[in-house]
């Protein structure tokens, strides 16, 4: 399983670290500049989380920087089911991260590249397999 | 006379052994031309690509240093991503 020929999803936490060009996850960065060789989804919590952090006109940029690659980058605008939610709570996860990991498993999602500790470390069982970014540049580096 | 009439003047002045060689070439040129167009539109956009994330990283940088912001440590980041994560799932799934 490689990430160059499979949709991923990118968690907020990447997205922002990455915006933020936070300097000790400078790989979150390097992989944004990467979304031209993925094929990136973006379940609807992780839309919501975005304006959280981002002011309405980063938000206008932004969109205008994922609508250069359509057929590589898009949105999803499905709400998650609840008995995935209760689901994934069983196996652990807080509310926030139930509601993620069933809106990746709704889209058969693989992979999810998140830098949050409490799903690559902590839950056991999920229906994917959680990257941290430096992990995933070094998929894309095997993969040219 | 276009470039288009002179090259078709030219095809039907060629002897008719010469002529499916002769569009063979023009066809290969052809598929070359259009390849470089592709790929050069492909750089392009990847370039205005690095260009608009950069921008945009600058943006938000420079807004988060106005609000004294932009020197926190990740796992502060972390606990409001976190934090905003379970209020938007509290509000949408209560």
């Amino acid at each position: 399983m490689n990430i160059d020929n499979q949709w991923i999803v990118l968690d907020t936490n990447i997205w922002i670290f990455g915006l933020r060009n936070q300097p000790d996850h400078p790989a979150c960065y390097q992989l944004l500049q990467c979304l031209n060789k993925l094929y990136v989804k973006t379940p609807y919590q992780v839309f919501l989380e975005l304006p959280a952090n981002l002011h309405p006109d980063e938000m206008k940029r932004f969109f205008r920087l994922l609508h250069l690659y359509p057929n590589r980058i898009e949105l999803s605008w499905k709400k998650a089911e609840l008995a995935l939610i209760k689901k994934h709570r069983n196996l652990g996860c807080k509310l926030g991260d139930a509601v993620i990991a069933s809106q990746l498993e709704m889209m058969n999602i693989k992979t999810l590249v998140s830098e949050n500790r409490d799903f690559y470390e902590e839950i056991m069982g999920l229906p994917f397999r959680v990257l941290r970014a430096e992990e995933a540049l070094r998929e894309i580096d095997i993969a040219e | 006379m276009t470039y288009q009439e002179a090259l078709t003047y030219e095809i039907n002045s060629l002897p008719p052994v010469l002529l499916p060689e002769v569009l063979d070439f023009v066809l290969f040129l052809k598929i070359k031309a259009r390849i470089t167009d592709d790929s050069l539109s492909e750089k392009i956009r990847e370039l205005q690509f690095q260009q608009e994330l950069q921008a945009l990283s600058q943006a938000y940088r420079a807004r988060l240093s106005k609000e004294g912001k932009l020197e926190q440590k990740a796992e502060e980041v972390m606990a409001t991503l976190k934090q905003t994560r379970e209020d938007i799932a509290a509000n949408e799934y209560r």
